[in-house]
């Protein structure tokens, strides 16, 4: 009788019913992971663009939804082996799956900005606000055309007196070729 | 109902001279300019199948329209060599790059180091192109990631990359060098055909030397003859004594 959910004056066992519903809750937890594992085994194989039609045609499982275990199975960091220390949700998981920074993830993890217990809106403002991070470094940049060195030649001053006309003549033909050529101060043409 | 529709989605997409609807998605061809670019979008209130052609609806018989839809559908289905996401402030920095830097193309590619973008201009690798000798052939790079990945490249035309709606994507390279560009918000699809141009410079980083390496192609053939001694064939190499 002790094991019994509902006790015989009608009461709920709390003991057997925590076990219980912790014990699905943990499988529950296992399938999320369970279904990220596949859907990494099948990502950018041929075809996955008409599974994830398939299955919302089916009714197993809509787009929105794949897309958001989609974006989870890419990110790499999120391994089953942490899934005591990730939130148990999709939808917050699907947030921290866009925390693609290592060391950023496990520092979250280890100061516990990510944890079981996040909260779905706790982790939208932190990606965001790496997000906004980022957005500003990328608002500063100016991008300029930056010229490559090709190469950088030095000739002795008697090894380039004797071979003058030759270099010369090789280095008009890169010049030809849109090469920009740098002469040194030094270096006589005449 | 569905012509009002059908008539907003043609008008949104200037750079197209054909679209085609089928089983409530549409699929916008680039015109001349933009071959190398598709679009497929959803239009779940057009019912029945048709094709436009520069506003005006072509005479197509019914497994036409599927005919045409499968081969699209093929076209971004593919394997995947590499993928990445990108936001749409990524977006606007390499539309806004492109234009500043005169670009005629993008090159994405990955590797251990992480995952890049390119912008060069190969018109300045054809020497019958340079309007004049003091042009530079420069490139410039930039690093969208840090993460490293499996080694993949894929070039695009700028132009259809200045399409884009900067948008958050998820981008996949597919092994029939076609980029597919998602937006997962609104499942529109953009299809970029890699046409495969040389990219003028290569360009790497050494560990050893600590040093940025850069090689630039030779633009004019003529190079090969500067007494370099490169046999034109292998055969060359050996003669008959040899054996």
């Amino acid at each position: 009788m002790a094991n019994e959910l509902i006790l015989s004056n009608n009461e709920i066992n709390i003991d057997v019913a925590c076990e219980a519903i912790g014990h699905e809750w943990k499988t529950t937890i296992n399938a999320m992971f369970n279904i990220v594992e596949l859907i990494r085994k099948v990502d950018g194989k041929k075809g996955f663009r008409e599974l994830q039609e398939e299955l919302d045609k089916r009714g197993i499982m809509k787009r929105s939804v794949f897309v958001m275990f989609k974006s989870i199975a890419e990110n790499h960091l999120i391994q089953t082996n942490l899934k005591e220390k990730l939130p148990s949700s999709y939808n917050t998981l699907y947030y921290v799956a866009k925390i693609e920074d290592v060391e950023v993830f496990e520092s979250a993890i280890k100061n516990g900005t990510i944890s079981s217990d996040s909260r779905l809106e706790d982790i939208k403002n932190f990606v965001n606000s790496l997000y906004r991070e980022e957005k500003d470094e990328y608002g500063s940049i100016k991008p300029t055309a930056k010229t490559i060195n090709l190469a950088s030649i030095k000739v002795s001053p008697s090894d380039f007196r004797k071979n003058k006309s030759a270099i010369l003549s090789y280095l008009q033909q890169l010049e030809q070729l849109g090469v920009v050529i740098k002469l040194g101060k030094d270096v006589d043409k005449k | 109902m569905s012509k009002p529709v059908i008539k907003s989605i043609v008008e949104e997409h200037p750079f197209s001279e054909m679209v085609l609807f089928e089983n409530g998605k549409y699929i916008v061809f680039g015109n001349t300019q933009y071959s190398d670019l598709v679009k497929i979008g959803k239009c779940p209130k057009v019912k029945s199948n048709s094709l436009y052609l520069n506003g005006k609806i072509q005479d197509l018989s019914g497994s036409g329209y599927e005919g045409l839809y499968n081969q699209i559908h093929e076209l971004y289905d593919p394997s995947l060599i590499g993928s990445l996401r990108i936001q749409s402030y990524q977006v606007k920095f390499i539309q806004k790059t492109i234009k500043i830097f005169g670009a005629t193309h993008v090159k994405f590619y990955g590797n251990e180091d992480g995952i890049f973008v390119n912008f060069f201009d190969v018109l300045r690798s054809i020497s019958e192109a340079r309007m004049n000798r003091k042009h530079e052939t420069r490139l410039l790079f930039h690093q969208l990631k840090n993460q490293p990945v499996n080694s993949f490249e894929m070039t695009f035309n700028s132009g259809s990359f200045s399409l884009l709606l900067p948008k958050s994507l998820h981008i996949g390279f597919g092994d029939n060098k076609v980029g597919i560009f998602t937006d997962d918000e609104t499942d529109e699809v953009y299809l970029l055909r890699d046409p495969e141009v040389i990219q003028p410079v290569i360009h790497t980083f050494n560990d050893r030397l600590g040093q940025d390496i850069s090689f630039s192609l030779p633009s004019n053939p003529s190079l090969l003859n500067l007494g370099t001694n490169q046999p034109e064939n292998l055969e060359l190499e050996s003669d008959l004594e040899d054996f």
